[in-house]
Protein backbone atom coordinates (compact mmCIF):
# COMPACT_ATOMS: atom_id res chain seq x y z
CA UNK A 1 0.00 0.00 0.00
CA UNK A 2 2.62 2.48 1.10
CA UNK A 3 5.05 1.98 -1.80
CA UNK A 4 2.22 2.17 -4.32
CA UNK A 5 0.98 5.40 -2.75
CA UNK A 6 4.48 6.88 -2.70
CA UNK A 7 5.12 5.92 -6.30
CA UNK A 8 1.76 7.26 -7.40
CA UNK A 9 2.39 10.60 -5.71
CA UNK A 10 5.79 10.99 -7.37
CA UNK A 11 4.29 10.09 -10.73
CA UNK A 12 1.34 12.41 -10.24
CA UNK A 13 3.58 15.27 -9.15
CA UNK A 14 5.79 14.68 -12.16
CA UNK A 15 2.96 14.57 -14.66
CA UNK A 16 1.19 17.64 -13.27
CA UNK A 17 4.40 19.63 -12.80
CA UNK A 18 3.96 22.12 -15.66
CA UNK A 19 0.54 23.01 -14.30
CA UNK A 20 1.17 23.01 -10.55
CA UNK A 21 4.75 24.18 -10.04
CA UNK A 22 5.41 27.93 -10.12
CA UNK A 23 8.94 27.70 -11.52
CA UNK A 24 10.54 26.15 -14.60
CA UNK A 25 13.58 23.89 -14.26
CA UNK A 26 15.80 26.04 -16.50
CA UNK A 27 15.14 29.33 -14.72
CA UNK A 28 18.56 30.74 -13.92
CA UNK A 29 18.70 33.07 -10.93
CA UNK A 30 22.24 34.28 -10.42
CA UNK A 31 21.28 36.22 -7.32
CA UNK A 32 20.46 33.02 -5.45
CA UNK A 33 23.17 30.55 -6.45
CA UNK A 34 24.05 27.66 -4.16
CA UNK A 35 21.29 28.46 -1.69
CA UNK A 36 20.76 25.95 1.09
CA UNK A 37 17.34 24.31 1.42
CA UNK A 38 14.84 26.69 2.95
CA UNK A 39 11.38 28.16 2.58
CA UNK A 40 12.04 29.93 -0.72
CA UNK A 41 13.74 26.93 -2.29
CA UNK A 42 12.67 23.69 -0.64
CA UNK A 43 15.65 21.70 -1.93
CA UNK A 44 17.97 24.67 -2.35
CA UNK A 45 19.51 25.87 -5.60
CA UNK A 46 22.42 24.78 -7.75
CA UNK A 47 25.39 26.75 -9.03
CA UNK A 48 23.21 28.57 -11.59
CA UNK A 49 20.50 29.42 -9.08
CA UNK A 50 18.02 26.92 -10.54
CA UNK A 51 15.47 25.69 -8.01
CA UNK A 52 16.34 22.09 -7.19
CA UNK A 53 12.86 21.01 -6.13
CA UNK A 54 11.55 21.98 -9.55
CA UNK A 55 14.46 20.23 -11.24
CA UNK A 56 13.93 17.07 -9.20
CA UNK A 57 10.24 16.96 -10.12
CA UNK A 58 10.95 17.59 -13.81
CA UNK A 59 13.74 15.06 -13.57
CA UNK A 60 11.15 12.58 -12.38
CA UNK A 61 9.36 13.04 -15.69
CA UNK A 62 12.48 12.05 -17.63
CA UNK A 63 13.56 9.23 -15.36
CA UNK A 64 10.10 7.70 -15.05
CA UNK A 65 9.61 8.00 -18.81
CA UNK A 66 12.87 6.25 -19.58
CA UNK A 67 12.32 3.61 -16.91
CA UNK A 68 8.74 2.90 -17.90
CA UNK A 69 9.05 2.89 -21.68
CA UNK A 70 12.31 0.92 -21.65
CA UNK A 71 10.57 -1.71 -19.52
CA UNK A 72 7.79 -1.92 -22.12
CA UNK A 73 10.37 -2.37 -24.89
CA UNK A 74 12.11 -5.08 -22.84
CA UNK A 75 8.75 -6.74 -22.21
CA UNK A 76 7.79 -6.83 -25.87
CA UNK A 77 11.17 -8.09 -27.10
CA UNK A 78 11.66 -10.48 -24.21
CA UNK A 79 8.18 -11.98 -24.38
CA UNK A 80 8.46 -12.53 -28.12
CA UNK A 81 11.83 -14.20 -27.88
CA UNK A 82 10.91 -16.25 -24.83
CA UNK A 83 7.56 -17.39 -26.18
CA UNK A 84 9.00 -18.40 -29.56
CA UNK A 85 11.90 -20.22 -27.91
CA UNK A 86 9.69 -22.02 -25.40
CA UNK A 87 7.09 -23.00 -27.95
CA UNK A 88 9.33 -23.98 -30.85
CA UNK A 89 12.02 -25.78 -28.84
CA UNK A 90 14.74 -27.53 -30.83
CA UNK A 91 17.36 -25.49 -32.65
CA UNK A 92 15.26 -22.32 -32.55
CA UNK A 93 15.24 -22.50 -28.76
CA UNK A 94 18.97 -23.24 -28.74
CA UNK A 95 19.84 -20.32 -31.00
CA UNK A 96 17.63 -17.83 -29.14
CA UNK A 97 18.97 -18.90 -25.77
CA UNK A 98 22.53 -18.59 -27.09
CA UNK A 99 21.72 -15.02 -28.11
CA UNK A 100 20.30 -14.39 -24.65
CA UNK A 101 23.41 -15.82 -23.01
CA UNK A 102 25.64 -13.69 -25.23
CA UNK A 103 23.79 -10.52 -24.28
CA UNK A 104 23.94 -11.47 -20.61
CA UNK A 105 27.67 -12.18 -20.74
CA UNK A 106 28.58 -8.66 -21.81
CA UNK A 107 28.39 -6.42 -18.72
CA UNK A 108 25.30 -4.31 -19.23
CA UNK A 109 26.28 -0.89 -17.94
CA UNK A 110 29.63 -0.70 -19.81
CA UNK A 111 27.88 -1.91 -22.98
CA UNK A 112 25.17 0.75 -22.64
CA UNK A 113 27.68 3.45 -21.81
CA UNK A 114 29.67 2.72 -24.95
CA UNK A 115 26.51 2.54 -27.03
CA UNK A 116 25.25 5.86 -25.72
CA UNK A 117 28.64 7.53 -26.09
CA UNK A 118 28.80 6.42 -29.72
CA UNK A 119 25.25 7.14 -30.74
CA UNK A 120 24.60 10.25 -28.62
CA UNK A 121 20.89 9.48 -28.56
CA UNK A 122 17.89 11.62 -27.72
CA UNK A 123 15.90 10.69 -24.63
CA UNK A 124 13.76 8.42 -26.80
CA UNK A 125 16.83 6.79 -28.32
CA UNK A 126 18.27 6.32 -24.86
CA UNK A 127 15.04 4.63 -23.79
CA UNK A 128 15.28 2.28 -26.75
CA UNK A 129 18.89 1.42 -25.92
CA UNK A 130 18.09 0.65 -22.30
CA UNK A 131 15.09 -1.41 -23.40
CA UNK A 132 17.15 -3.39 -25.89
CA UNK A 133 19.62 -4.22 -23.13
CA UNK A 134 17.02 -5.42 -20.66
CA UNK A 135 14.95 -8.08 -22.41
CA UNK A 136 17.03 -11.08 -21.41
CA UNK A 137 15.58 -11.63 -17.96
CA UNK A 138 12.04 -11.48 -19.33
CA UNK A 139 12.95 -13.83 -22.19
CA UNK A 140 14.29 -16.40 -19.77
CA UNK A 141 11.28 -16.48 -17.48
CA UNK A 142 8.82 -16.40 -20.38
CA UNK A 143 10.67 -19.26 -22.05
CA UNK A 144 10.46 -21.34 -18.86
CA UNK A 145 6.74 -20.65 -18.59
CA UNK A 146 6.22 -21.29 -22.28
CA UNK A 147 7.96 -24.66 -22.10
CA UNK A 148 5.59 -25.77 -19.39
CA UNK A 149 2.46 -24.25 -20.90
CA UNK A 150 3.16 -25.70 -24.34
CA UNK A 151 2.88 -29.15 -22.83
CA UNK A 152 -0.56 -28.57 -21.36
CA UNK A 153 -3.60 -30.39 -22.73
CA UNK A 154 -5.42 -27.26 -23.85
CA UNK A 155 -2.56 -26.54 -26.27
CA UNK A 156 -2.87 -30.02 -27.75
CA UNK A 157 -6.60 -29.54 -28.04
CA UNK A 158 -6.21 -26.26 -29.88
CA UNK A 159 -3.64 -27.81 -32.17
CA UNK A 160 -5.99 -30.73 -32.86
CA UNK A 161 -8.67 -28.25 -33.83
CA UNK A 162 -6.31 -26.97 -36.51
CA UNK A 163 -4.94 -23.84 -34.88
CA UNK A 164 -1.75 -22.69 -36.58
CA UNK A 165 1.44 -21.92 -34.62
CA UNK A 166 1.19 -18.15 -34.84
CA UNK A 167 -2.32 -18.10 -33.45
CA UNK A 168 -1.40 -20.70 -30.84
CA UNK A 169 1.41 -18.55 -29.55
CA UNK A 170 -0.40 -15.23 -29.80
CA UNK A 171 -3.87 -16.20 -28.59
CA UNK A 172 -3.17 -19.09 -26.26
CA UNK A 173 0.41 -19.08 -25.04
CA UNK A 174 1.12 -15.41 -24.47
CA UNK A 175 -2.04 -14.58 -22.48
CA UNK A 176 -1.00 -17.29 -20.03
CA UNK A 177 2.51 -15.94 -19.52
CA UNK A 178 1.33 -12.39 -18.87
CA UNK A 179 1.44 -12.61 -15.04
CA UNK A 180 5.08 -13.62 -15.27
CA UNK A 181 5.73 -10.82 -17.74
CA UNK A 182 4.06 -8.34 -15.38
CA UNK A 183 6.46 -9.16 -12.57
CA UNK A 184 9.53 -9.10 -14.82
CA UNK A 185 8.44 -5.81 -16.39
CA UNK A 186 7.86 -4.16 -13.01
CA UNK A 187 11.38 -5.06 -11.94
CA UNK A 188 12.64 -3.85 -15.34
CA UNK A 189 11.26 -0.36 -14.64
CA UNK A 190 13.42 -0.08 -11.55
CA UNK A 191 16.41 -1.43 -13.44
CA UNK A 192 15.81 1.02 -16.27
CA UNK A 193 15.73 3.96 -13.87
CA UNK A 194 18.98 2.82 -12.24
CA UNK A 195 20.65 2.33 -15.63
CA UNK A 196 19.54 5.73 -16.95
CA UNK A 197 20.71 7.51 -13.82
CA UNK A 198 24.06 5.69 -13.90
CA UNK A 199 24.59 6.53 -17.57
CA UNK A 200 23.61 10.16 -17.04
CA UNK A 201 25.88 10.29 -13.99
CA UNK A 202 28.80 9.40 -16.27
CA UNK A 203 27.75 11.99 -18.79
CA UNK A 204 26.58 9.64 -21.54
CA UNK A 205 22.87 9.46 -20.81
CA UNK A 206 20.59 12.44 -20.47
CA UNK A 207 22.83 15.45 -21.08
CA UNK A 208 22.70 18.67 -19.09
CA UNK A 209 20.98 21.12 -19.03
CA UNK A 210 18.08 18.68 -19.38
CA UNK A 211 17.23 17.56 -15.87
CA UNK A 212 17.08 13.89 -15.04
CA UNK A 213 18.02 12.57 -11.64
CA UNK A 214 21.22 11.12 -13.07
CA UNK A 215 22.29 14.26 -14.94
CA UNK A 216 21.68 16.30 -11.78
CA UNK A 217 24.03 13.98 -9.91
CA UNK A 218 26.56 14.36 -12.73
CA UNK A 219 26.49 18.12 -12.27
CA UNK A 220 26.50 17.77 -8.49
CA UNK A 221 29.87 16.03 -8.39
CA UNK A 222 31.89 19.24 -8.59
CA UNK A 223 29.97 21.20 -5.97
CA UNK A 224 29.12 18.29 -3.70
CA UNK A 225 31.62 19.00 -0.95
CA UNK A 226 30.40 22.51 -0.29
CA UNK A 227 26.73 22.05 -1.21
CA UNK A 228 25.85 18.46 -0.35
CA UNK A 229 22.12 18.94 -0.87
CA UNK A 230 22.68 19.11 -4.63
CA UNK A 231 23.71 15.47 -4.57
CA UNK A 232 21.48 14.19 -1.79
CA UNK A 233 18.01 14.95 -3.15
CA UNK A 234 18.17 13.55 -6.71
CA UNK A 235 19.79 10.35 -5.49
CA UNK A 236 17.25 10.01 -2.70
CA UNK A 237 14.47 10.12 -5.26
CA UNK A 238 16.13 7.49 -7.44
CA UNK A 239 16.51 5.28 -4.40
CA UNK A 240 12.99 5.84 -3.13
CA UNK A 241 11.35 5.30 -6.51
CA UNK A 242 13.27 2.14 -7.34
CA UNK A 243 12.67 0.82 -3.83
CA UNK A 244 8.91 1.36 -4.16
CA UNK A 245 8.95 -0.37 -7.55
CA UNK A 246 10.90 -3.35 -6.24
CA UNK A 247 8.62 -3.76 -3.23
CA UNK A 248 5.57 -3.70 -5.48
CA UNK A 249 7.22 -6.12 -7.92
CA UNK A 250 8.05 -8.46 -5.07
CA UNK A 251 4.44 -8.50 -3.97
CA UNK A 252 3.28 -9.30 -7.50
CA UNK A 253 5.15 -12.60 -7.54
CA UNK A 254 2.48 -15.27 -7.30
CA UNK A 255 2.80 -17.80 -4.51
CA UNK A 256 3.55 -21.19 -5.98
CA UNK A 257 1.58 -24.01 -4.40
CA UNK B 1 34.93 -34.57 -15.72
CA UNK B 2 37.47 -33.38 -18.29
CA UNK B 3 35.40 -34.72 -21.13
CA UNK B 4 32.43 -32.75 -19.84
CA UNK B 5 34.53 -29.65 -19.36
CA UNK B 6 35.93 -29.91 -22.89
CA UNK B 7 32.46 -30.45 -24.33
CA UNK B 8 31.12 -27.40 -22.51
CA UNK B 9 34.12 -25.31 -23.57
CA UNK B 10 33.48 -26.28 -27.18
CA UNK B 11 29.79 -25.43 -26.84
CA UNK B 12 30.72 -22.03 -25.55
CA UNK B 13 32.74 -21.08 -28.67
CA UNK B 14 29.75 -20.03 -30.80
CA UNK B 15 28.66 -17.92 -27.84
CA UNK B 16 32.01 -16.14 -27.74
CA UNK B 17 31.91 -15.56 -31.49
CA UNK B 18 28.44 -14.07 -31.19
CA UNK B 19 29.66 -11.76 -28.43
CA UNK B 20 32.61 -10.68 -30.56
CA UNK B 21 30.25 -9.82 -33.42
CA UNK B 22 28.10 -7.75 -31.04
CA UNK B 23 31.12 -5.86 -29.67
CA UNK B 24 32.66 -5.28 -33.10
CA UNK B 25 29.32 -4.18 -34.56
CA UNK B 26 28.75 -1.73 -31.71
CA UNK B 27 32.01 0.14 -32.24
CA UNK B 28 31.54 0.26 -35.99
CA UNK B 29 27.96 1.50 -35.60
CA UNK B 30 29.36 5.01 -35.35
CA UNK B 31 28.63 6.88 -38.56
CA UNK B 32 32.15 7.48 -39.73
CA UNK B 33 33.66 4.60 -37.82
CA UNK B 34 36.47 4.82 -35.27
CA UNK B 35 37.92 7.94 -36.86
CA UNK B 36 34.68 9.93 -36.49
CA UNK B 37 36.20 12.23 -33.89
CA UNK B 38 38.60 13.53 -36.53
CA UNK B 39 35.85 14.25 -39.02
CA UNK B 40 34.61 17.31 -37.16
CA UNK B 41 38.09 18.70 -36.62
CA UNK B 42 38.67 21.49 -39.19
CA UNK B 43 42.44 21.04 -39.02
CA UNK B 44 42.21 17.49 -40.26
CA UNK B 45 42.07 17.36 -44.05
CA UNK B 46 40.10 14.68 -45.88
CA UNK B 47 43.37 13.27 -47.26
CA UNK B 48 44.66 12.84 -43.72
CA UNK B 49 41.50 11.01 -42.70
CA UNK B 50 41.85 8.75 -45.75
CA UNK B 51 45.48 8.07 -44.91
CA UNK B 52 44.55 7.31 -41.30
CA UNK B 53 41.82 4.98 -42.40
CA UNK B 54 44.19 3.15 -44.72
CA UNK B 55 46.80 2.87 -41.96
CA UNK B 56 44.24 1.46 -39.53
CA UNK B 57 42.89 -0.87 -42.19
CA UNK B 58 39.47 0.76 -42.10
CA UNK B 59 39.16 0.83 -45.88
CA UNK B 60 38.94 -2.94 -45.99
CA UNK B 61 35.58 -4.66 -46.11
CA UNK B 62 33.96 -5.11 -42.69
CA UNK B 63 34.22 -8.91 -42.51
CA UNK B 64 37.95 -8.64 -43.22
CA UNK B 65 38.35 -6.04 -40.47
CA UNK B 66 36.36 -8.23 -38.10
CA UNK B 67 38.53 -11.27 -38.84
CA UNK B 68 41.70 -9.25 -38.32
CA UNK B 69 40.43 -7.81 -35.03
CA UNK B 70 39.33 -11.20 -33.77
CA UNK B 71 42.64 -12.79 -34.69
CA UNK B 72 44.42 -9.97 -32.92
CA UNK B 73 42.28 -10.36 -29.81
CA UNK B 74 42.93 -14.07 -29.55
CA UNK B 75 46.70 -13.65 -29.98
CA UNK B 76 46.95 -10.84 -27.47
CA UNK B 77 47.48 -8.05 -29.99
CA UNK B 78 44.84 -5.71 -28.78
CA UNK B 79 45.96 -2.67 -30.70
CA UNK B 80 47.25 0.64 -29.46
CA UNK B 81 45.49 3.06 -27.15
CA UNK B 82 44.43 6.38 -28.66
CA UNK B 83 45.09 8.10 -25.33
CA UNK B 84 48.82 7.49 -25.08
CA UNK B 85 49.75 5.24 -27.97
CA UNK B 86 50.82 2.38 -25.77
CA UNK B 87 49.67 -1.20 -26.40
CA UNK B 88 46.19 -1.75 -25.04
CA UNK B 89 47.15 -5.06 -23.45
CA UNK B 90 49.87 -3.33 -21.45
CA UNK B 91 47.51 -0.60 -20.26
CA UNK B 92 45.00 -3.22 -19.19
CA UNK B 93 47.48 -5.47 -17.41
CA UNK B 94 49.01 -2.69 -15.35
CA UNK B 95 45.59 -1.89 -13.88
CA UNK B 96 44.82 -5.47 -12.89
CA UNK B 97 46.53 -5.44 -9.45
CA UNK B 98 44.49 -2.48 -8.21
CA UNK B 99 41.23 -4.02 -9.37
CA UNK B 100 42.19 -7.39 -7.94
CA UNK B 101 42.86 -5.75 -4.57
CA UNK B 102 39.52 -3.96 -4.52
CA UNK B 103 37.49 -6.88 -5.85
CA UNK B 104 39.22 -9.36 -3.59
CA UNK B 105 38.56 -7.33 -0.47
CA UNK B 106 34.98 -6.46 -1.35
CA UNK B 107 34.03 -10.00 -2.42
CA UNK B 108 35.46 -11.41 0.78
CA UNK B 109 33.48 -8.95 2.88
CA UNK B 110 30.37 -9.58 0.76
CA UNK B 111 30.61 -13.33 1.34
CA UNK B 112 31.12 -12.90 5.08
CA UNK B 113 28.23 -10.45 5.37
CA UNK B 114 25.99 -12.74 3.29
CA UNK B 115 26.81 -15.66 5.57
CA UNK B 116 26.21 -13.56 8.65
CA UNK B 117 22.84 -12.46 7.40
CA UNK B 118 21.55 -15.53 5.61
CA UNK B 119 22.25 -18.22 8.18
CA UNK B 120 20.52 -16.61 11.19
CA UNK B 121 17.71 -15.45 8.91
CA UNK B 122 17.14 -18.96 7.57
CA UNK B 123 17.46 -20.49 11.03
CA UNK B 124 14.51 -18.45 12.24
CA UNK B 125 12.69 -17.87 8.97
CA UNK B 126 9.91 -15.34 9.29
CA UNK B 127 11.32 -13.93 12.50
CA UNK B 128 12.22 -10.28 13.10
CA UNK B 129 15.84 -10.73 11.98
CA UNK B 130 14.73 -12.38 8.77
CA UNK B 131 12.15 -9.74 7.98
CA UNK B 132 14.51 -6.92 8.86
CA UNK B 133 17.35 -8.22 6.72
CA UNK B 134 14.98 -8.96 3.85
CA UNK B 135 13.88 -5.33 3.91
CA UNK B 136 17.51 -4.23 4.02
CA UNK B 137 18.31 -6.49 1.07
CA UNK B 138 15.50 -5.04 -1.03
CA UNK B 139 16.78 -1.58 -0.14
CA UNK B 140 20.27 -2.67 -1.11
CA UNK B 141 19.34 -3.74 -4.62
CA UNK B 142 17.33 -0.55 -5.14
CA UNK B 143 20.20 1.69 -4.16
CA UNK B 144 22.10 3.42 -6.98
CA UNK B 145 25.66 2.38 -6.15
CA UNK B 146 27.26 5.56 -7.45
CA UNK B 147 25.00 7.67 -5.23
CA UNK B 148 25.71 5.45 -2.27
CA UNK B 149 29.41 6.00 -2.92
CA UNK B 150 28.89 9.77 -3.11
CA UNK B 151 26.94 9.79 0.14
CA UNK B 152 29.63 7.75 1.93
CA UNK B 153 32.24 10.18 0.62
CA UNK B 154 30.17 13.11 1.90
CA UNK B 155 29.66 11.60 5.33
CA UNK B 156 32.95 9.90 6.08
CA UNK B 157 35.45 11.91 4.07
CA UNK B 158 34.09 15.42 3.73
CA UNK B 159 31.88 15.53 6.81
CA UNK B 160 33.67 13.49 9.46
CA UNK B 161 37.11 13.41 7.87
CA UNK B 162 37.70 9.86 9.09
CA UNK B 163 38.59 8.36 5.74
CA UNK B 164 40.08 9.57 2.46
CA UNK B 165 37.60 10.20 -0.30
CA UNK B 166 39.46 8.86 -3.33
CA UNK B 167 42.50 7.10 -4.68
CA UNK B 168 44.40 4.03 -3.60
CA UNK B 169 46.99 5.71 -1.39
CA UNK B 170 48.16 9.17 -0.39
CA UNK B 171 51.13 10.72 -2.17
CA UNK B 172 54.31 9.22 -0.85
CA UNK B 173 52.67 7.41 2.04
CA UNK B 174 52.32 3.79 0.98
CA UNK B 175 52.00 2.35 4.46
CA UNK B 176 49.62 -0.52 5.02
CA UNK B 177 47.41 1.58 7.25
CA UNK B 178 47.11 4.28 4.59
CA UNK B 179 46.32 1.72 1.90
CA UNK B 180 43.68 0.11 4.12
CA UNK B 181 42.10 3.49 4.84
CA UNK B 182 41.70 4.11 1.14
CA UNK B 183 40.28 0.65 0.61
CA UNK B 184 37.50 0.90 3.19
CA UNK B 185 34.94 3.08 1.42
CA UNK B 186 35.06 1.62 -2.11
CA UNK B 187 35.19 -1.93 -0.76
CA UNK B 188 32.20 -1.20 1.48
CA UNK B 189 30.13 0.08 -1.44
CA UNK B 190 30.90 -2.98 -3.56
CA UNK B 191 30.50 -5.42 -0.68
CA UNK B 192 27.09 -4.13 0.35
CA UNK B 193 25.94 -3.99 -3.24
CA UNK B 194 26.63 -7.68 -3.72
CA UNK B 195 25.73 -8.83 -0.24
CA UNK B 196 22.21 -7.45 -0.76
CA UNK B 197 21.44 -10.02 -3.44
CA UNK B 198 23.80 -12.81 -2.35
CA UNK B 199 22.38 -12.96 1.16
CA UNK B 200 18.98 -13.61 -0.42
CA UNK B 201 20.31 -16.47 -2.57
CA UNK B 202 22.12 -18.03 0.37
CA UNK B 203 19.09 -17.74 2.62
CA UNK B 204 16.96 -19.50 0.00
CA UNK B 205 19.61 -22.18 -0.46
CA UNK B 206 19.89 -22.81 3.29
CA UNK B 207 16.11 -22.95 3.66
CA UNK B 208 15.91 -25.40 0.81
CA UNK B 209 18.62 -27.55 2.41
CA UNK B 210 16.83 -27.42 5.76
CA UNK B 211 13.72 -28.81 4.10
CA UNK B 212 15.55 -31.96 3.09
CA UNK B 213 14.84 -35.29 4.83
CA UNK B 214 18.42 -35.67 6.02
CA UNK B 215 17.93 -32.67 8.31
CA UNK B 216 15.01 -34.38 10.05
CA UNK B 217 17.11 -37.47 10.59
CA UNK B 218 20.02 -35.37 11.85
CA UNK B 219 17.81 -33.66 14.39
CA UNK B 220 16.29 -37.02 15.37
CA UNK B 221 19.78 -38.28 16.09
CA UNK B 222 20.14 -35.48 18.62
CA UNK B 223 22.55 -33.24 16.74
CA UNK B 224 22.30 -29.74 18.19
CA UNK B 225 20.55 -27.24 15.90
CA UNK B 226 23.55 -25.00 15.34
CA UNK B 227 25.48 -28.01 14.07
CA UNK B 228 22.64 -29.13 11.87
CA UNK B 229 22.70 -25.72 10.23
CA UNK B 230 26.42 -25.14 10.11
CA UNK B 231 27.71 -28.56 9.20
CA UNK B 232 24.86 -30.14 7.33
CA UNK B 233 22.57 -27.57 5.80
CA UNK B 234 25.24 -25.01 4.98
CA UNK B 235 27.45 -27.53 3.22
CA UNK B 236 24.61 -28.43 0.92
CA UNK B 237 23.70 -24.80 0.39
CA UNK B 238 27.27 -23.74 -0.33
CA UNK B 239 27.45 -25.24 -3.78
CA UNK B 240 24.40 -23.60 -5.39
CA UNK B 241 25.39 -20.39 -3.64
CA UNK B 242 28.92 -20.35 -5.07
CA UNK B 243 27.49 -21.18 -8.49
CA UNK B 244 25.15 -18.21 -8.32
CA UNK B 245 27.98 -15.93 -7.19
CA UNK B 246 30.08 -17.00 -10.19
CA UNK B 247 27.12 -16.41 -12.48
CA UNK B 248 26.89 -12.85 -11.18
CA UNK B 249 30.28 -12.04 -12.70
CA UNK B 250 28.89 -9.56 -15.25
CA UNK B 251 27.21 -7.59 -12.48
CA UNK B 252 30.46 -7.55 -10.53
CA UNK B 253 32.17 -5.95 -13.53
CA UNK B 254 29.51 -3.24 -13.85
CA UNK B 255 29.67 -2.53 -10.13
CA UNK B 256 33.44 -2.27 -10.25
CA UNK B 257 33.31 0.22 -13.14
CA UNK B 258 31.00 2.51 -11.19
CA UNK B 259 32.72 2.24 -7.82
CA UNK B 260 36.26 2.62 -9.14
CA UNK B 261 35.21 5.72 -11.05
CA UNK B 262 33.48 7.36 -8.09
CA UNK B 263 36.45 6.72 -5.80
CA UNK B 264 39.12 7.32 -8.47
CA UNK B 265 40.49 3.86 -7.74
CA UNK B 266 43.21 3.24 -10.38
CA UNK B 267 41.89 -0.07 -11.66
CA UNK B 268 40.23 -1.47 -14.78
CA UNK B 269 36.91 0.20 -14.01
CA UNK B 270 38.31 3.69 -14.04
CA UNK B 271 40.36 2.76 -17.14
CA UNK B 272 37.02 2.10 -18.78
CA UNK B 273 35.45 5.44 -17.87
CA UNK B 274 38.62 7.36 -18.74
CA UNK B 275 38.75 5.65 -22.14
CA UNK B 276 35.06 6.31 -22.64
CA UNK B 277 35.54 10.03 -22.08
CA UNK B 278 38.31 10.03 -24.69
CA UNK B 279 36.48 7.70 -27.08
CA UNK B 280 39.51 5.41 -26.94
CA UNK B 281 37.85 2.64 -28.95
CA UNK B 282 40.70 0.10 -28.97
CA UNK B 283 40.69 0.06 -25.18
CA UNK B 284 36.89 0.00 -24.98
CA UNK B 285 36.57 -2.91 -27.40
CA UNK B 286 39.27 -4.89 -25.66
CA UNK B 287 37.66 -4.21 -22.28
CA UNK B 288 34.18 -5.34 -23.38
CA UNK B 289 35.48 -8.44 -25.11
CA UNK B 290 37.80 -9.41 -22.25
CA UNK B 291 35.06 -8.84 -19.68
CA UNK B 292 32.61 -10.98 -21.65
CA UNK B 293 35.17 -13.75 -22.09
CA UNK B 294 35.85 -13.63 -18.36
CA UNK B 295 32.15 -13.87 -17.57
CA UNK B 296 31.71 -16.82 -19.92
CA UNK B 297 34.76 -18.54 -18.42
CA UNK B 298 33.39 -18.11 -14.90
CA UNK B 299 29.98 -19.42 -15.99
CA UNK B 300 31.74 -22.45 -17.46
CA UNK B 301 33.64 -22.90 -14.21
CA UNK B 302 30.40 -22.74 -12.25
CA UNK B 303 28.81 -25.30 -14.53
CA UNK B 304 31.68 -27.78 -14.38
CA UNK B 305 32.24 -27.35 -10.65
CA UNK B 306 28.58 -27.98 -9.94
CA UNK B 307 28.65 -31.23 -11.86
CA UNK B 308 31.90 -32.39 -10.35
CA UNK B 309 31.00 -31.73 -6.73
CA UNK B 310 27.38 -32.78 -6.75
CA UNK B 311 27.20 -36.49 -7.57
CA UNK B 312 23.42 -36.31 -7.88
CA UNK B 313 23.70 -34.11 -10.97
CA UNK B 314 25.99 -36.63 -12.62
CA UNK B 315 23.73 -39.54 -11.74
CA UNK B 316 20.69 -37.84 -13.24
CA UNK B 317 22.43 -37.31 -16.55
CA UNK B 318 23.52 -40.94 -16.64
CA UNK B 319 27.26 -40.32 -16.62
CA UNK B 320 29.47 -42.65 -14.60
Amino acid sequence: MLPAAGLASIALLAVLAPVTLPRVPDAIDLANVRAAPGWAHWFGTDELGRDLFTRVVYGARVSLFVGGLSAVVSAVVGTTIGAVAGYARGWVDGALMRLTDAMLAVPRLPLLMIGAAIMEPTVLGLTLLVGLAGWMETARVVRAEALSISARPFMDAARALGTGPTRLVWRHLIPNVLPTVAVATTLAVGRGILLESAMSFFGVGVRPPLASWGSMLYQAQTTMSSEPWVAVFPGMFVFGTVLAINVIGGRLIPERH
Amino acid sequence: MWRYAAARAAAVTPLLLLISVIVFGLIHAVPGGPVEMFLSNPNVRPEDVARLEAALGLDRPLPVQYAAWLRGFVTGEWGYSITDGRPVLQRVLERVPASAELLGASLLVALLVSLGIAVPAAARAGGWFDRGTTAAAVAGVSLPSFWFGLVLQLVFAVGLGWLPSAGRSSFGAASLGDRLEHLVLPATVLALLHAASWSRYLRAAVLSALAQPFVISARARGIPEYRVIARHALRNAALPFVTVVLLDAAIVVSGAVVTESVFAWPGLGSLFTESLARRDYPVLMAFLMAAAVGVVALNLLADVTYRVIDPRVRAVSGEQ
